[in-house]
This record gives C-alpha cells, structure tokens and sequence, in this order.
C-alpha cells in the first residue's frame, strides 16, 4: 500500500495532534481501507468467524467517534483497480514465487545430500528418527540460508493455499461457475493467479475494495510461516518414506498407510475385495497391533498420524508445479460431475473410471496428487499451464474423462516416467481398473525406488486396485487404508469440501472410509476409500474399526457441510505444540481471505446515510478522490493510511486516526515542503525510486538513497525551462537513470583522481562521487524507468470532479443522524434493542449539537512540534538540501541542524513563521517532583 | 547556573497574579536571551506566552539553557513574602533541584530567602505563527477589563466585530443582550486613553468572557492593551512591559454563532 517507506520518509514532518483538534474539520475518508482493516480485525478470538456485520459495526462505531468529535467526514470508496496498479501486483507476486521456488530447491537440494548419506549408511530404521530431526534440522538451516538471500523469500503462496480454506471471499456471484475444487487443486502460484484473476473482475464489476490485500500481507510472516510447513513437510516425508520403505522388507504385499503409537494401518492389495474386508480384516488384526507394529517401525511413523499427515499435504501444495501436466494427464472423472474433472487435474493422478472394475464407480473419487517437482516448470509455465487449464477446464476434462476411463493406466505410467525423470513425485497414484493396476505394479516399482535420483522425496504410492481415496489424516484415532496417502490435511481440506461440496464424494458407505474423524473435529476429514482390497497387518483398533462405517458418513457429510471457515482442526496428541502453531497460522492466514463484497459496501452506505454523512464513489482509487477534494478544498485534510495520496495531491492527512492512542498524526504537506524540501512532483519521484503500486522501483534503493537522488537529481531549478515544461522531475531522474547505467564506462583511474572532492562540485557531481561504487548494487526493476505512465498516474489520477463545486466549499451536506432509522438499522444488523442505540446515540447527538456553536481549542490553530526526527545523517544532509538549497550544504553538517535549527532560521528568509528547534517530543502532561 | 535580578518585586508578582489563575504549572524556559513560558490552560482553549527579556534585568546570567519546572500557585504564595518594592534574585545552580528566591529591601537591612522545588513538566511546546492579523485594536488595558468586567455579567461569551465605525464588543443573556462600541479617538488631551483601530478586513469572532476575564487580570502590567484579531485564528490579547517583554494570551475563537445570529 503507497510507497513503499514513504511514511517514515515523512514522518519527521508529522505531528502527533489531538482528536479534538480535528473537530470542525472537514476530512475525505478512505472508507475503503477501513473495510479491509475491519473484515481483517474483527474476528472472533476462538473460532475465528468474523463477527457478524464486522464492518458495519465497526464503522458505525468510528462514525459515532467522529460525529462526537465534531469532524464532519466525507467518506470515499474505491473504484476499480488501476491497470498499473494491477500489473504492479502481478509482477510482486510472481517474483515471490519465483524467489519461493528457489528456496524450496534449496532445501531440497540439502534434503537430497543428506538422504543420500542416510543410504550410504544402510537402511537403519532405528535410526530413523533422529534422522529425521537431523534432517530437519538441515533443511531448516538450509531454508533459513535461502531465506536470507532472498530479499523475498516468497510469500504469499502458502497464503493462497490457505485461502481455499476459507473459500468466502470468492464466492461472488460472478464467480459460480468457478470449479473451486480445480481451484483448489492447481498449484499455489496458480491458485493465486486465478484467484487474483477473479478478485479483479470482480472488482473491476463492482468496487474493487478488495484490490490491496494482496499487497498488504506481510511477506516476512508468509515466507516464515511457509519454511515452516515446508519443514515439517519434509521431515514427513522423510518418514514415510522410511516406514515404507521399512514395510516392504517385511512384507511385500502390504503397504502401510499411516499409524501411530499403538496402530498401524497397512493395506494389502486384493482385486476384489471390497473396504467392508478391509475393515473386518482389520478388526482381526487389531490384537496384534501391538504385536505387529514392532517398535522400529512404530516410531518414525508415530508422527505420521494426525498433523503428520496433515504437513504432508503441504509438500503437494508447495510443490506447487507438480500438477501441472499431471494434473492434465490425471485428469480421471469419476462420475458424471464432468465438473469435477476439473478437481481431477488438482488431484494429479486420478484414475477412477466408471468403466474401470469400481462396483460403484461414480462415487469413489481417487485422489492422488502427483507433485513434480517445481524444478522444471518455471513460473510462467505454470501461469500459462494455469490459464490454458482455467478456460478450458471443462473441455479438458471431459477429453479426459474419456481418456482416463479407456486408459488410467496410461496416464499414470506417462507420470510415472515423467516423475523419474524430473525428481519429482506423485504423491500416490491409485489404480481401479485392472488394466491399470498392472501397469501400475511395474510403475511402481519403477517410481518407488527412493533412489538418490529423486531428491524429492516425495512418494509414489501407487495401489493396484485401490480406488484412490482422499484420506484425510487429521487425527491420530483412525486411519483408513487407503492405496495412499496422498492427502495433505490442512490444504486439502479445502480440496476437499469442494469435492464433497460437489457431491463427488457422496462415497457409498461401503466405499468410503474416514479417515480419521474426531467427532469434535470442525474440520471435515474424509478419506472415502473406495473399494480396496486391504488388508491390515497391523491393527486398526477396534473401536475405531467398528465406528468407522458411521463416521465415514459422518465425516462425508461434514465435509460437505462444514463451513469453509471452520478451523480445520489436527489436533495431534503427540504434538500439541504444533496445533497450536498450526492454528495460530491459520487465524492469521483465515483474516486475509476475507475481501470486501459489494453488498458490504452497500450496507455501509445505507448507514451512513442514515447517519447522515456523505460518502461518494471514486471511480478508481480512493484515496486520489479523497486527495483530489483535499487538492480542490472541498475537504481539509484526508484521513487515510496510504501514503499515496501524497502523490494524489492531498494536502493535509491524518493518518492512524483511530489507534488507542489518543493521537493522530498529522502531516501537512506544506511543513513537508518547508522541512523536507519535498513537493509532489519530487514525492512522486520518490515513488518512482522507492517502489508503490503503481511501479516497482529501483532494487537496492531505500528511502535514505532516493532522498538523496531525488536532491542531487531532481533539482526543479537546474531543469532548464524545456525539462521543466513537463515533468522536471522526471528529466532527473533520467539522467540519474543515465548515469547509473553508465557504470563501468568510467575509467578506474579517472575516478580515484577525483577521490579529492574538487572545491566547485555541485550536488549531482558529490552524489555521484559518493555512489560510484554503491550504483552497482542497484538495478532497475522496470525497464521504462522513469516510467512516464506512472507519472501520470500520479499527476493526473482517474477522480470525479463534477463533485467539487466551484467555491468548493459545501460539496457536501451533513444531516442529522436519523435516529429512527439508526434504531431499526441497528437492530436489523447487530440485533440490538432501540434502548442500547438511544444510549449510543445520545452523546453523539449532544455533541453534533453542540459542535453547531462550540469553543475552539487553541491546539486546532498553533500545533506542537514535531515528534520525529531524521535519523540518518544522510537522509538529513539530503532533505535539507532540498530545504534550502544550496546554502545549507555551506552551512555544514548534520548535527548542526540538530543542535539548533532555530539557527538556521536566517536561511528562510523573511520566515513566514518561526521554526523552533525540533526538540520537544511529544509529551503528556506528566509531573513528578523531582 | 541561572542567575535573574528584578529590582522590583511587584512586576512579577503582576505576572504571576495575571497567569496563575489560567496555568497552575509551567516552565520558565531560561536562556541567553530571555525567559520565555509557554503554557496552555487545561482546556487548551487559551494560551499564556511571556517574554521577558534579558536586558529587562538587573542582572541576568544563564550559563546553560535551563528549563524551571514550577507550579506558579506555589511561586505567587513565595513572592507574596516579598515586599512591593523588594530586590528579587532567582537563582539555580545546575543540577539542583530547586529555584531561590531571595528578597532584599531596598535599604539592604531585610533579606529572605525561599526555595521552591522543581518539577518536571512535560508539557508541548507550540508554534504559533507570525500571522498577519485582519484587525488591531489597541486601548487602554483598563478601558477592556472594564468592558470584559461589565459583559461578563450578561453572558457567557462575547462577539467582537471591528468594522470602519470601530470595535463593538456584543453580549447575548439569558436575561438580554448589549453591547459596546469603542470609535477610534487620538486621544487629543490624554495620548494614553486613545484607541487605535487599524481595520484590514472587517471581522467578527466570539470568544469566552471567562477567558477575557481572566486575561484582563494583566491590566497592571500595562496601561496599554493590543488585540488582534482574524478571521481563521485565535485573538491576540497583548501587553506589552516597556523594556521589559511581554505577557501575550491567545484565545481559541468559538464558532458556529454567526449562523445562529444571521
């Protein structure tokens, strides 16, 4: 949002001033950055839900708050998203993608190395544990290596992933069609690209409020949180792959599935057999749990269950290609939802054919998620892999649905070569139909082989016979066979309520086995197994056992029913830690899915309306609306949070108006252009240096750095009466951008000799003594810099002007806040009595009253000081002289202007008012005796 | 160390009188040039600055700027200890935490001393803007505690309009209204009753006669008074101390009566 560090460029020239000074003001209000702050806040502590009406109450709370101190606000809504502005965000994203992608190789790359000592070592599964950590202590250094490389080690991705949980934000009419279970399947960075996609049109349809989220994540939190999961999701994988590589020495034919402490689950193939075997067979066993589950193989797979195998759905999600051609190739339908084909694609490899051996064909979906590694597939193939699969979604899925029935096995055999070649792995790849499970057994082994070929370690599970089963092993309780294990619980979860949402998963009880469902799990986990021929070596506990047909119904229609906002619960007994991690992460991921609908802006208009406050419809950004009414005098000052409208032409903003303290801070853009020599035209150069939304600036450069570019360059006065005919400022900036490319044209020797500084060198030739090494450390990260689009942009923002009067004073009209209206609104939307309004109502309307004929305070006339200070040397000699030009560089240093600036008060001269040393921090009265 | 000589104990006893009702605490920011407070009522309606200059003194000496934390109730009990025309001499040396106060007679034979403890205040030093003023009015201080005195009792709040004819000074009460009008007079016979009017723009502006009231309070320190007013800032009260400094209150207008009243 805005530029980027402009507030702290500014914030020496803000002032921190009362509320209460703001009474009798007439502010423009960028409604639309309270919406999204709102959606994003007012949440529920436990469950997360938004409470209800978020948005209205809380800006119907803030009105009352300004409506009681007097300030009569104008509020503005965003318009549609800027093309520039878009694109902008598009190219952001794709570069954290891009910077994600290399760390994860990274790491895997790491992973690999140590994996290939492991073998060398022998295949000892004592061990395995405490490999794992090490292991996971490896990758985590690695990954933190990589992550400090980066300058943005990719957010954003796994934040997309997590928005399918919570699939609210999207559902917008507009959006019905859209197969969210194919949404949810592609790779994140194509989730993201689509999900951005229709976030636009939507907005572009209605009020794009909620263009800024994605901008406004924090990508240090995202990238954390997702080394994180990759982590644990390596070490996961580890694991498995230890146990199953464990199983097959003891037993060929079974293949464990998942297990814990006490349990394990293997499954057997058997053509024919139906789950209810299955199941039988495994109450038999469950004696012998114990027994079976010798102690080696119990302890690498003990943190298989429950968030185990949750974390292992992260690795499908990170490795984010993965689907892309396999998604194509994997594309089996089962039944007649031709819509779901789409999901298929997420699944990678599904091979669920009506015309395969399935008794009950439709219903069992099988899922196995084939993940390649991202390795091959750089970043815009996915973008174009995505949109080819987004539009014509449902033409390839129905050529596949043809395809899959006649041939599954095909498929999956094309993947599994596909996969050894590229180290990368499907997740699982079940067969149903006979034909395929031949190929699949010489697939398998072929894909199995945890050779040191496939770094990934990601594992092929392929299962003759099994129908593929979306197993969802949130819980440690029980866990199904199925063929495999492909599900990733946290990010499948989603993929998963699309589907049951879908009615695919409508499994026959007979079919389908739960995974594991905790009655009290919010979550939906649902692992319909579709008729496989399991057989358990080990035990299934009998409780779990017998439950399991029930709860597979159960979990089936949970799923289908749950609300996407559910927490998705895994609770792990072993690692309650990690719930709560894991929960932490989803809360604060759940608050950025949420976007502003249409019908959330309507309702705050018929609110404030009611409260008789004006509002008006920017027909793009609203903080340029709200700077163009404060540009004109419609309105005194803008309250807003981005530091854009600077730009835009605001000249007065107050900025975190409504934070606990009891201050607001105020920036004034003529003690801007006074102090820090800073006009539009140069802020705006600023942007184009540091990077906003409309552009992505110079890598390397900060605020310290464009300052002083921005004197040395962009020196209105030196233009020439040409350059400054148009935009000077830009004219410096192109002879900076000149300059900067000019690096290595300049003789080394020629340079040292001027390491003397001359007597007579002006601004541009000291800074360019200055930076002639540093110069290389910055590149452009647009090549049309200075971009003249986003200049215009910024000079001449899309506002509506017929608003603005020609006195410019009255625009607007406040009225009176209808109480009637306000009680009926109130008790409509939050449900409260006429009394509880009248008693909120009544000391605004005292106020409003009394603000008709009121006493001024003699802080809304003389402001305190400042309360921040130019901390860099640098920045200080910079903005000072922009200030005042040539003389202060004569004057001398920084500290100088520190110690007093009152001295330099000559330098203004004839001051229009006197500038008093900028000492006094803001203070509260506070007295002690000393 | 700070070192002040008056030799007249009166004129801050003045001071202290005119001030103390609207700021209970305040620093005395002392440097080479002069003392200056600045100091805000609790409202933040009104706004107390003084000046008083260093060749005002008798003997004035700040090695280091020093900021004087004192609670003005406190410092007006003190100076009441001292004699009209008794010498003052504040002193503090740095790091103490208290001000002297030392009163001679002028015959020498009476000398007290006082200490007052120091406090820390943090209070928010404002800009105030040179700003050109759309109308000055400057009287005889008595003639406004007067007018502010008579108006007071009618209502709360006055209506000053400076327009060609003069300066008329309107009250509305409950119980009725009134009004003064001051012509601009040269004063022929007596230069120090004339009333001077200096109008740039007409303007008009309600204020709190509590607040005028209270500022009339400075009246002994100057037989002359100066208000300037405009239209989007707060009223100037000025008195001026010949050779001195000066004690300035800004009053914070209130708005919103003009509609009522057309």
């Amino acid at each position: 949002m805005g530029v980027k560090g402009l507030w702290d460029f500014l914030a020496p020239a803000g002032r921190r001033v009362g509320l209460e000074t703001l009474s009798g003001r007439w502010v423009a209000v960028d409604a639309s950055v309270w919406l999204t702050q709102l959606v994003r806040a007012m949440r529920e502590a436990d469950t997360m839900r938004l409470v209800r009406n978020a948005h209205l109450l809380g800006i119907f709370r803030r009105c009352c708050k300004l409506l009681y101190y007097g300030v009569d606000a104008v509020f503005v809504f965003d318009g549609a998203v800027p093309a520039l502005k878009r694109r902008t965000q598009d190219r952001r994203r794709r570069r954290r993608d891009r910077q994600a992608a290399r760390l994860r190789r990274v790491a895997e790359r790491l992973l690999l190395m140590r994996l290939h000592r492991e073998r060398g070592k022998g295949e000892r599964r004592e061990v395995a544990e405490e490999e794992d950590a090490a292991v996971g202590c490896v990758v985590e250094q690695a990954v933190k290596e990589a992550g400090e490389e980066e300058v943005l080690p990719g957010g954003g991705m796994t934040a997309m992933e997590e928005e399918e949980e919570a699939e609210t934000p999207l559902q917008v009419p507009s959006v019905d069609e859209v197969d969210w279970e194919a949404v949810a399947s592609y790779p994140a960075s194509m989730q993201k690209e689509i999900i951005a996609e229709l976030v636009r049109r939507i907005n572009m349809e209605t009020y794009g409020a909620a263009a800024q989220e994605e901008t406004e994540r924090d990508p240090s939190a995202f990238s954390q949180l997702q080394m994180d999961r990759f982590l644990r999701a390596t070490e996961l994988k580890m694991r498995v792959r230890n146990a199953r590589s464990q199983l097959q020495e003891r037993d060929r034919s079974g293949r464990r599935i998942a297990s814990d402490t006490t349990r394990e689950y293997v499954l057997i193939k058997e053509s024919g057999s139906g789950v209810r075997e299955t199941i039988s067979s495994a109450r038999e066993t469950t004696p012998e749990a114990p027994v079976a589950t010798s102690p080696v193989p119990a302890a690498p797979l003990e943190y298989d269950s429950g968030t185990g195998w949750a974390n292992v759905a992260q690795p499908h999600g990170l490795f984010a290609a993965a689907g892309e051609y396999l998604a194509s190739e994997g594309n089996a339908r089962p039944s007649g939802d031709s819509r779901d084909a789409a999901m298929g694609v997420s699944c990678g490899v599904v091979a669920p054919t009506k015309a395969t051996v399935l008794p009950e064909p439709p219903s069992s979906p099988s899922a196995s998620p084939a993940s390649k590694s991202p390795r091959e597939v750089d970043d815009d193939d996915v973008d174009e892999y995505a949109d080819i699969a987004w539009s014509d979604g449902e033409m390839v899925e129905r050529e596949f649905v043809a395809d899959d029935a006649e041939t599954p096995s095909e498929h999956d055999f094309r993947l599994a070569e596909d996969e050894s070649e590229v180290p990368a792995l499907p997740r699982s790849s079940p067969r149903e139909s006979e034909v395929s499970i031949v190929r699949e057994s010489e697939d398998a082994p072929a894909a199995e082989p945890w050779s040191p070929a496939r770094p990934t370690e990601m594992e092929v599970r392929p299962q003759p016979e099994t129908p593929p089963s979306w197993s969802d092993t949130g819980k440690s309780s029980e866990t199904p066979n199925h063929n495999k294990v492909v599900v990733d619980g946290a990010r499948d979860v989603s993929t998963e309520d699309a589907i049951a949402g879908h009615g695919v998963l409508s499994p026959t009880p007979s079919e389908t086995e739960p995974d594991t469902c905790d009655s009290h799990d919010p979550t939906p986990s649902v692992s319909p197994a579709a008729p496989a021929a399991d057989r358990s070596n080990h035990a299934l506990s009998p409780e779990t056992a017998s439950a399991r047909a029930a709860d597979v119904r159960a979990s089936a229609t949970s799923a289908i029913s749950a609300p996407p906002s559910s927490p998705p619960d895994e609770p792990d007994a072993d690692l309650p830690l990690d719930e709560a991690q894991l929960r932490a992460q989803w809360q604060s991921l759940t608050k950025q899915t949420d976007s502003i609908s249409n019908e959330m802006v309507l309702e705050v208009r018929q609110m404030l309306s009611l409260l008789g406050i004006p509002f008006m419809q920017a027909p793009a950004e609203a903080e340029a609306q709200c700077a163009h009414l404060n540009a004109v005098g419609a309105v005194d000052a803008v309250v807003t949070e981005d530091s854009d409208a600077f730009l835009f032409g605001a000249r007065r903003v107050y900025r975190h108006i409504f934070e606990e303290s009891k201050y607001v801070e105020e920036y004034d853009m003529a003690v801007v252009e006074r102090d820090m020599g800073m006009d539009r035209d140069r802020l705006i150069c600023m942007a184009l240096l540091l990077g906003g939304d409309y552009t992505d600036g110079i890598y390397g450069v900060g605020i310290v750095n464009a300052a002083e570019i921005v004197d040395a360059f962009c020196d209105a006065a030196s233009a020439s009466p040409a350059e400054r005919d148009a935009f000077p400022a830009s004219q410096g900036l192109q002879s900076f951008r000149a300059w900067m490319e000019a690096v290595d044209t300049e003789e080394p020797a020629a340079t040292k000799k001027r390491r003397q500084p001359p007597e007579s060198e002006d601004k541009r030739e000291r800074f360019q003594r200055v930076h002639r090494n540093v110069r290389r450390m910055w590149h452009l990260r647009d090549r049309s810099f200075p971009n003249r689009h986003v200049i215009d942009a910024y000079c001449r923002p899309n506002v509506e002007r017929r608003w603005v009067l020609p006195d410019g004073r009255r625009a607007f009209a406040w009225r009176e806040p209808d109480v009637a209206g306000l009680e009926a609104f109130c008790a409509d939307k939050f449900g409260w009595d006429a009394v509880r309004v009248r008693e909120m109502l009544q000391p605004v309307l005292r106020a409003w009253h009394a603000c008709r004929r009121k006493q001024m305070r003699i802080d809304a006339y003389f402001h305190p000081h400042r309360f921040a200070r130019i901390r860099s040397q640098r920045l200080q000699t910079a903005v000072r002289g922009m200030a005042y030009g040539h003389t202060a560089r004569q004057t001398g240093e920084g500290e100088r202007r520190e110690s007093g600036a009152a001295e330099e008060v000559p330098l203004l001269a004839g001051t229009e008012e006197m500038m008093l040393p900028a000492v006094a921090p803001v203070k509260r009265r506070r007295k002690t005796t000393r | 160390m700070f070192e002040a000589r008056f030799t007249e104990a009166s004129l801050l006893k003045k001071i202290l009188d005119a001030i103390k009702d609207l700021v209970q605490d305040a620093n005395f920011e002392c440097n080479e040039s002069g003392v200056a407070l600045q100091a805000m009522d609790n409202a933040h309606v009104s706004l107390v600055s003084l000046l008083l200059r260093g060749e005002g003194f008798d003997l004035y000496r700040v090695d280091k700027p020093e900021s004087l934390g004192i609670n003005l109730n406190s410092m007006s009990k003190i100076m009441r200890c001292a004699g009209n025309n008794d010498s003052v001499t504040m002193d503090k040396v740095e790091s103490a935490d208290t001000v002297r106060f030392l009163f001679e007679s002028p015959s020498a034979d009476r000398m007290s001393e006082f200490h007052l403890k120091l406090m820390d205040i943090d209070s928010e030093t404002l800009e105030i803007p040179e700003a050109m003023y759309h109308a000055e009015v400057e009287l005889p201080s008595a003639e406004l505690r007067r007018i502010v005195a008579d108006l007071v009792t009618m209502g709360d709040s006055v209506r000053v309009s400076v327009s060609k004819e003069g300066v008329r000074f309107t009250v509305k009460g409950d119980e009725g209204s009134g009004s003064v009008i001051l012509r601009q007079s040269t004063g022929v016979d007596k230069p120090e009753d004339a009333i001077h009017v200096l109008m740039n723009e007409p303007v008009e502006q309600s204020f709190a006669l509590k607040y005028l009231n209270l500022f009339c309070k400075a009246a002994p320190l100057s037989a002359r008074v100066q208000i300037k007013l405009s239209r989007d800032a707060p009223l100037l009260v000025n008195y001026a101390m010949s050779n001195v400094g000066h004690l300035a209150f800004y009053l914070a207008p209130k708005i919103g009566d003009e509609e009522d009243e057309q």
